[in-house]
């Protein structure tokens, strides 16, 4: 045994590798094929799934199978998953406000980097 | 100086369960998960705030050279996870090799990435040209960088390597590695392949 590493038991790279190629291959060919959807919905939903939901299957192949994640100590997944825990505070403390287009307190434009389409208060809204 | 007296080596104190260098590593990798995380839930919040007009200027970036960039950086993958393995075994000879292999790798992505800079800064598309384009600046520069960084680092593990020496630096390097691989595994359907929403 080397004693400069902890040794373990290796799986075929060469079929993770090979794997994550098809995987690439989806994740492109989904979302050019979702462009001749017509409905916005399904158009969305196979975007979504083929490319994010692919890339997130590549990153949790590569995370388990190459860092070796799957074998690592208990302390290392509790700190990746405190990270992962913070990020999604971060959304879901600052999405809201980002999001809201109107409120009490907002000017009428918020962002004034884009021109979003005035409303007309004369109008009665529908 | 008694006998049980261990130096603190990065390859012998295990406090907590696994090498203190590779504990160092992944210490490393979650602080750089909130970095890039950060600037990623950043970008899908304004994705989802400016709808159609994002969608229209990443329209402009060029897929068939993020998907290349993309299995550039999977197989710098294959062959960093190869080095582990070959350096797990003591062949430090291979691990140098597939090492240098990476490296290129890396030189490729970089080349890829400079190509895709020139065409998009002078077709009118630069840093400050639109919100969405000081994010894809930002971002994809902040992961060549770490890129680079990775390269330099690879380097000098190679060459201690080839050696037989600190072969224990070869799984850590490679675990930053691909932490930069899956990194962009997130940022090529951000700013590549969705621009159909």
């Amino acid at each position: 045994m080397n004693k400069n590493t902890d040794e373990h038991k290796h799986p075929d790279y060469k079929k993770i590798y090979y794997s994550l190629l098809i995987l690439l291959v989806i994740s492109i060919w989904g979302p050019v094929f979702a462009l001749n959807i017509d409905n916005r919905t399904m158009l969305v939903g196979t975007v979504l799934l083929t490319a994010f939901g692919v890339g997130l299957i590549k990153a949790t192949m590569v995370v388990a199978w190459f860092m070796h994640l799957d074998i690592e100590v208990k302390v290392v997944r509790r700190l990746l998953a405190v990270c992962i825990a913070f990020l999604i505070l971060l959304f879901a403390g600052v999405a809201p406000e980002v999001l809201c287009f109107d409120g009490e307190n907002r000017d009428a434009d918020p962002d004034p980097i884009y021109e979003y389409p005035k409303k007309d208060i004369t109008k009665p809204a529908h | 100086m008694s006998e049980t007296y261990h130096p603190p080596l990065a390859t012998s104190r295990k406090s907590a369960g696994l090498p203190t260098a590779r504990l160092g590593t992944w210490w490393v990798v979650a602080s750089e998960v909130v970095i890039f995380g950060g600037l990623v839930v950043s970008f899908v919040m304004y994705r989802m705030r400016h709808g159609e007009i994002w969608a229209d200027q990443a329209s402009h970036t060029k897929l068939y050279a993020g998907a290349l960039n993309t299995f550039v950086l999977l197989t710098s993958s294959y062959f960093a996870v190869c080095a582990h393995k070959a350096a797990e075994v003591g062949d430090g000879k291979k691990a140098a090799n597939l090492l240098v292999r990476t490296i290129l790798l890396g030189g490729v992505f970089l080349c890829v990435k400079a190509y895709e800079y020139t065409s998009e800064i002078l077709a009118g598309y630069g840093p400050k040209a639109d919100l969405f384009w000081s994010f894809y600046y930002t971002a994809t520069g902040l992961h060549g960088f770490h890129v680079v960084a990775g390269m330099v680092i690879m380097g000098f593990v190679a060459k201690d390597a080839a050696k037989g020496k600190f072969l224990h630096r070869v799984e850590c390097i490679g675990i930053y590695w691909h932490f930069v691989d899956i990194v962009w595994i997130f940022l090529f359907p951000l700013f590549y392949i969705a621009s159909g929403l």
